[in-house]
């Protein structure tokens, strides 16, 4: 098992590998500049028809629920603000380097679609945003994946075959969990701290600091998608809810059945979209 | 009372809950039964999918609720999971029902 270091320090060189796409690599060229504004992100995307090509879809289609057509990138990039936009620009990006982690896509989409509707039941301001941030929730397993493809498929196995966690596995692998390299990513590409801390502490909602209100939407969302079986995250087991975390949201029954109905009819709006990725 | 992607719903279904669009306007009330001609206009209203009144499906229920109850294997004594698991239960009961 590798030192922590070392594996930190291979995660955080990442955009190096030969098998991230160049759109990618310019992609976080440009987050890189701290004076980076829509316009910039605007220009950047039109540049390439196949991102704004996804970018489009996915604001058009009912993940978001913006009312009328959404038809060019500088009202899209508006409408989402720049933290989702980085956000759902980054997500669309790399998720197309996690073939081969199957149903991890359908549970991602799942847990955005939760958040996305818990984050208004809570009256949290920018809803899009914590759709952006459950979407990213286990962007760490790809980054994982793309980096040690032979053993996260080992790890994926050995986590079946012993009825374990993924983060548990993980930790034993490669002495760090997808959560923590997540973090270290993440923070490298210059993503805000408001879609960084609830993906790095999702399974430890009580240790974010800053964004602990959503932080606990993330969490709780990827702890309910779980339960009504969106995709997979790589486990075939609920995790455990955080007691704060359940104290704090409040939901009634009700509350959680009108999630669960409001969550299942846009998973199936968006079915040619979960096939398509 | 199942959700039905448009695309796959028949002639003869009938609307559990209003087909409504984008704007919140209702095109369709509950209890209307579709038909082909109204299928083709909810789909050009951009409607992707609708409630339709089913008969329950013993069979896919049980199976769902096995998948669940598995699902919860592991954490079912943990804080608040095993009422969890029962809500959840109660909303695939509800969602196959009549």
């Amino acid at each position: 098992m590798p030192p922590e270091g070392t594996i930190r320090r291979e995660m955080e060189h990442l955009q190096g590998l030969p098998t991230i796409p160049v759109m990618l690599k310019k992609l976080l060229e440009a987050f890189n500049d701290p004076r980076l504004s829509l316009n910039d992100i605007a220009g950047f995307v039109s540049n390439d028809p196949a991102l704004a090509g996804s970018l489009l879809k996915a604001v058009n289609s009912p993940l978001f629920g913006f009312v009328g057509r959404v038809t060019s990138i500088t009202q899209a990039l508006l409408l989402l603000g720049l933290n989702a936009a980085k956000g759902l620009l980054l997500g669309v990006a790399v998720f197309g380097l996690a073939k081969g982690l199957e149903g991890l896509w359908a549970h991602s989409v799942g847990t955005g679609i939760v958040a996305r509707i818990t984050a208004r039941q809570q009256a949290l301001g920018e809803p899009e945003e914590l759709f952006v941030a459950g979407l990213l929730h286990d962007i760490g397993k790809i980054f994982l994946y793309v980096k040690f493809p032979d053993d996260y498929r080992r790890a994926l196995a050995l986590a079946r075959a012993e009825k374990a966690f993924i983060g548990h596995v993980e930790k034993q692998t490669f002495n760090s969990t997808h959560t923590e390299v997540a973090g270290w990513v993440l923070t490298r590409w210059h993503l805000p701290l408001r879609l960084i801390e609830p993906i790095r502490y999702h399974h430890q909602p009580s240790l974010s600091q800053k964004m602990a209100a959503e932080t606990a939407i993330v969490h709780f969302s990827d702890v309910l998608a779980r339960a009504r079986g969106f995709g997979s995250g790589g486990d075939a087991f609920v995790p455990p809810v955080d007691e704060r975390v359940w104290a704090r949201l409040n939901l009634s029954k009700g509350d959680i059945k009108a999630i669960l109905c409001e969550s299942d009819k846009l998973m199936q709006d968006t079915e040619s979209l979960l096939n398509n990725a | 009372m199942p959700i039905v992607s448009l695309e796959k719903a028949e002639a003869g279904m009938t609307l559990s809950k209003p087909a409504v669009n984008e704007f919140g306007v209702v095109l369709l009330d509950a209890g209307a039964k579709l038909t082909g001609h109204l299928i083709t206009r909810l789909l050009r209203a951009n409607i992707s999918s609708v409630y339709v009144v089913g008969t329950p499906d013993r069979a896919k229920i049980q199976e769902l609720l096995t998948q669940l109850q598995e699902r919860f294997e592991k954490t079912r004594n943990e804080p608040y999971m095993a009422l969890l698991e029962k809500i959840v239960a109660e909303y695939i009961e509800e969602c196959h029902a009549t």
